[in-house]
């Protein structure tokens, strides 16, 4: 039996497959959005909390591009702390303590508001439908198919999903959730190249058990700023976190328990995470550390449970209650849930173009933790992109494909494609090699003339974004075109000997800059709005990087020139003599598809990259 | 290697050495106007506005300084060789003239050029046909591997020891301020103080700048590590300066001594300038006016020296001339050769040992082929325990272990205003790095983040 077809099927209801479904329906496409639990669409399965360094940029940048878990954030927040604040304005990142369910209800409400393209269904997919070799619907277990054009998969930990407590073990996606197994078998049929990684999860304590008197306290931020930029409501902080640590004691009962655990002993496979490790793996890698902390998150405004960020783990539950135990402030502690790890199915990124749709497969994308990362924000992230291509493509657009210097969703999904990863794959600003540009504070402006071409934004907050841009833009302007004079009121106030570029003095953080804006708007004659306190803040973030950003401008430039150097698929690169056989095996596997793409790609040299330009331009010739 | 083709670059047509004259190629947008701020032409007003497949005479100054007297031809670009604009310097050939030309073409804006990159640039712009395809490739390939070879064996020794610790002093300071980026909020880690890391790029920059006053850009400057073959006449300093000079690659020159009995000649092997010194043999038993003459050269050649080999006839054992010779050269760095080993009576090494005091004892044979191999690498173990002084950097390193210094000196400053940038610090720390990877030809893809995960327990 056939039913309706839809224009894109979304399979899977996380943070990927949400947004995905969410943006496609945005974009005018019929979106069937596939889930194996109603009530479960947008469910935090770990820590409770969004955000990050590095992870608060794509936050930002979801928002930019009109997806919904910047508003999520806002509206399940309960506590929200700025980090880096201590540090320049290209690494402050956002991150916000969430109450699960009310995170979980905005996105269920945003996409229930979308039913005028966007149905939700309670159904397992058991396969790929394939019509000439490419996807065209998915199969449901009960035996019904739906047809569609695209195809996004986005199931996370539960393509074939293998549980870890001690040394038990059982198939599940998360704790009492059955995975998905036949896909996965579909999956490798299709000649996908797949892997298995491996993460975990801590326990979960009950509240009144805990005592908080023993341990410190971490508060937010006095004014909490919100994520979104279309959120108008003041935030608070309703909640606070709490810190213990860990001892001598609890690292022997744990050690003691080594024998017991699926890591330690080899039961589980897969690839970990280094930046996310379980607490076995802190004591095996760094045996000299004494003690290790954790932060003590709650997980709703209920507060009835603690999330213990830090103890990650898949030991026996008896292990875990005498190390829980053994902390100050969990003496007492009763688990409500225990830590499990968790091994699953991924496919090497390596199998995607840079619009997330496979190589192998037409129609076919894939998002989220299936290409191998970890997080809610680098899923999200993955999905909009996806799901933006999947409309696009529907739609007859070109695809959207970020540069690294236009996004942190534009490296995240290069890293991806191009390099590859053995591990699961965190975003850290440290990837981003134009750290400076891309920001937080100028994700929206960076980002807005794309959202508007493809139909992401509403023209309101299109509007009201590009209003902020062109401020900017003026401010700094004007600024540049200033010179302060030493005998002006505000260069007596400031102490001046010679006339200075009033750029130059917004630069130093010593300079009051109320004496500047004086001083500017007596001098140009221009209404107070140009330095707006938003504005003001962007002006002087500006400035400060004015000078590294134009130098990586030139190296931009070089690599666009790069980057219009197409490799066609055509390339056989065995046919190149002078490249190594290391470097013809990467080109031939990661196929990438411009000049700058394959300079990327680990191993390849300067070198092996004149040589294909120069085959290239041989073959033109020919 | 850089891909670009947008660039200016410069480089030494004719091969390095001694020679009459020199040619010095510019190709790129900016060829015309980089030399114009160096050369002086003698009859046209500025060499920007003359014609194409002209030549003009004139002076390169660096600033108030002449430096040599030159022939600068100007072909416009697109009908060139490379189809951009190209500048081509004929000037005095020698050391000195050509490497600092290369210098003052660098500093003023012309990237030094990669092997091979200026017939790249021909046929990525079309200016060779496609049978020459391959060969480009080839030589694009072999190009590089070389510079990589040379490279490698360039840093030798002390050298190579110095520049592989700013590299990892650079590393470790960036990885302690992403990991501070990273987790600094969030972790207890245990970050390097921000005193201890001024300290440690202190250190790093001391280093570079130490190898920027002392290592000689080649091209010439240096004159070489000094080789004196000392001994009395007919003991084999002949046959042995000629052995050691013909299996050496190149013999760069070959000038006869200032009296008839010194000669000298350069020779660059593994990257080393080696200057060998054949001299007189000092012991004669009725020495003529010329003799003493020649004898005391000798002795001045030893003194002048860097190393010393005293040569020993295995027949004629140590009589007075090798006695006499031990006591001049006792302060020097030297060593003992026992030549004619193919003989089978004369002295061993063992019968040496009352007089040869701390010296090493190599025994050879020219007329065998023995023991020489054993002699250069005591030679170039010599070199590297005598320091950055005598390896040569090439202009295009120089230039890198410039452009280090000057990042590192930025990171200080960064490091030392407040509040701290971290993340400016970080940039600048990646440029350094970038430069000092050019120094050795590896690119450092080594990812920071292995390095973090490696010295830092996170742990969320």
């Amino acid at each position: 039996m056939t039913i309706k077809k839809y224009d894109i099927i979304v399979v899977g209801a996380g943070h990927a497959g949400t947004e995905a479904a969410y943006i496609a329906a945005v974009m005018g496409v019929s979106t069937l959005l596939v889930t194996m639990d109603r009530d479960n669409p947008g469910f935090m399965s770990c820590n409770p909390a969004i955000g990050g360094v590095g992870k608060g940029q794509l936050v930002k940048e979801i928002d930019a591009l009109g997806g919904i878990m910047a508003r999520a954030a806002d509206e399940g927040g309960i506590e929200f702390k700025k980090l880096n604040t201590s540090k320049g304005a290209a690494v402050h990142s956002s991150r916000a303590q969430e109450d699960r369910d009310l995170y979980k209800k905005y996105i269920q409400k945003e996409l229930e508001e979308k039913t005028n393209n966007l149905n939700i269904k309670e159904a397992e997919v058991s396969g790929l439908l394939k019509k000439e070799g490419a996807v065209a619907g998915v199969n449901l277990a009960d035996g019904a198919k739906i047809e569609a054009g695209k195809v996004i998969l986005t199931p996370g930990t539960f393509l074939n999903g293998m549980l870890h407590i001690g040394l038990k073990s059982f198939q599940g996606g998360r704790v009492g959730e059955k995975s998905s197994c036949a896909l996965a078998e579909d999956l490798r049929k299709l000649g996908l190249d797949m892997m298995r990684f491996k993460t975990g999860t801590c326990p979960r304590l009950k509240g009144d058990t805990i005592d908080f008197k023993q341990m410190a306290v971490e508060e937010g931020d006095r004014q909490p700023e919100p994520f979104s930029l279309r959120t108008d409501k003041k935030l608070k902080n309703r909640v606070k976190c709490f810190t213990t640590y860990t001892n001598k004691k609890t690292h022997r009962i744990i050690r003691d328990g080594f024998s017991q655990s699926p890591l330690v002993t080899g039961k589980i496979e897969g690839t970990g995470v280094r930046y996310c490790p379980s607490i076995e793996d802190k004591l095996i890698r760094f045996s000299s550390i004494e003690k290790h902390r954790i932060v003590l998150e709650p997980e709703s405004l209920k507060k009835d449970l603690y999330y213990p960020n830090g103890v990650s783990t898949s030991l026996p539950e008896k292990i875990q209650e005498k190390f829980i135990h053994s902390i100050r402030g969990l003496e007492k502690a009763r688990i409500v849930k225990y830590g499990y790890g968790i091994e699953h199915d991924i496919v090497s990124p390596l199998e995607l173009k840079p619009t997330l749709e496979t190589k192998k497969v037409n129609n076919l994308y894939l998002a989220g933790q299936i290409n191998g990362t970890t997080g809610y924000e680098e899923a999200a992230a993955q999905g909009l992109l996806a799901g933006i291509n999947a409309a696009a493509s529907i739609r007859g657009m070109e695809p959207l494909i970020l540069k690294r210097h236009e996004a942190y969703i534009g490296v995240l999904i290069d890293d991806l494609v191009t390099k590859g990863t053995l591990e699961p794959y965190r975003m850290f600003t440290s990837r981003a090699e134009y750290r400076l540009m891309i920001r937080e504070d100028n994700a929206h402006t960076r980002l807005i003339e794309k959202a508007r071409d493809y139909g992401t934004v509403d023209d309101e907050f299109y509007h009201k974004i590009n209003k902020i841009k062109e401020g900017v833009k003026k401010a700094v302007r004007i600024v540049k075109k200033t010179v302060v004079l030493e005998g002006s009121p505000a260069g007596r106030k400031l102490k001046l000997t010679k006339p200075t570029a009033a750029g130059k003095l917004f630069k130093n953080p010593r300079v009051d800059s109320d004496i500047l804006i004086d001083n500017i708007k007596e001098l140009r004659g221009c209404s107070p709005e140009i330095f707006f306190p938003e504005i003001l803040k962007r002006l002087k973030i500006e400035l400060k990087y004015e000078g590294y950003i134009k130098k990586q401008t030139k190296n931009i430039m070089e690599l666009s020139d790069m980057e219009k150097v197409k490799l066609s698929d055509g390339i056989d690169y065995r046919k190149i003599n002078s490249l190594s056989n290391e470097e013809t095996e990467k080109l031939n596997k990661v196929r990438p598809e411009n000049l700058a793409r394959a300079s990327r790609i680990s191993g390849i040299t300067p070198a092996a990259i004149a040589t294909i330009m120069v085959y290239l331009k041989g073959r033109k010739e020919k | 290697m850089t891909t670009s083709l947008n660039d200016t670059i410069v480089a030494l047509s004719t091969p390095f050495g001694v020679s009459a004259l020199a040619v010095i190629r510019l190709s790129g947008p900016e060829a015309l106007s980089i030399t114009n701020r160096i050369f002086s032409p003698s009859r046209v007003k500025n060499i920007k506005s003359v014609k194409s497949y002209t030549v003009h005479h004139g002076r390169i100054k660096d600033g108030n300084k002449e430096v040599d007297e030159v022939m600068v031809a100007v072909y416009k670009a697109p009908h060139t060789y490379t189809a951009q604009d190209i500048v081509e310097v004929t000037c005095h050939g020698g050391g000195v003239i050509i490497s600092t030309l290369l210098e003052l073409f660098s500093q003023n804006g012309a990237r030094p050029a990669e092997p091979g990159e200026f017939t790249k640039r021909a046929f990525l712009n079309g200016k060779m046909d496609l049978s020459q395809a391959e060969s480009v490739n080839s030589l694009i390939n072999a190009g590089s591997r070389r510079a990589l070879n040379g490279a490698l064996k360039i840093l030798n020794g002390s050298l190579r020891e110095k520049t592989e610790k700013i590299k990892s002093a650079l590393f470790e300071v960036k990885a302690n301020i992403d990991a501070d980026i990273e987790w600094g909020d969030t972790e207890e880690l245990e970050i390097i103080d921000r005193s201890d890391i001024i300290d440690l790029l202190d250190a790093a920059r001391g280093s570079v700048e130490y190898i920027l006053d002392n290592s000689k850009a080649y091209a010439g400057i240096y004159s070489g590590f000094r080789v004196v073959i000392i001994g009395r006449p007919n003991a084999g300093k002949s046959s042995l300066f000629n052995r050691l000079l013909c299996e050496s690659r190149s013999i760069v020159n070959n000038i006869p001594g200032t009296t008839r009995d010194v000669i000298e000649s350069e020779v660059i092997s593994d990257r080393y300038l080696i200057r060998y010194v054949d001299t007189a043999g000092l012991g004669l038993e009725n020495p003529s006016e010329t003799d003493i003459l020649s004898a005391r050269k000798s002795v001045e050649e030893i003194e002048a020296a860097d190393f010393v080999i005293i040569l020993i006839d295995k027949e004629k054992g140590v009589g007075k001339p090798e006695k006499d010779i031990l006591k001049i050269a006792s302060g020097k760095k030297r060593v003992i050769v026992i030549n004619k080993s193919d003989k089978a009576e004369g002295v061993a090494k063992k019968d040496l040992s009352a007089v040869s005091g701390e010296s090493k004892i190599i025994e050879t044979s020219c007329k065998a082929d023995t023991g020489l191999e054993k002699l250069k690498e005591e030679i170039k173990h010599q070199i590297d325990k005598a320091g950055p002084e005598h390896i040569m950097v090439s202009v295009r390193q120089k230039n890198s272990f410039n452009e280090t210094a000057r990042g590192i000196k930025r990171v200080i400053d960064i490091m030392e205003t407040s509040p701290v940038s971290y993340e400016v610090a970080s940039y600048e720390l990646s440029e350094a790095i970038n430069y000092i990877g050019l120094i050795d030809g590896t690119v450092i893809k080594e990812d920071i983040l292995d390095r973090i995960f490696s010295d830092f327990c996170i742990g969320k």
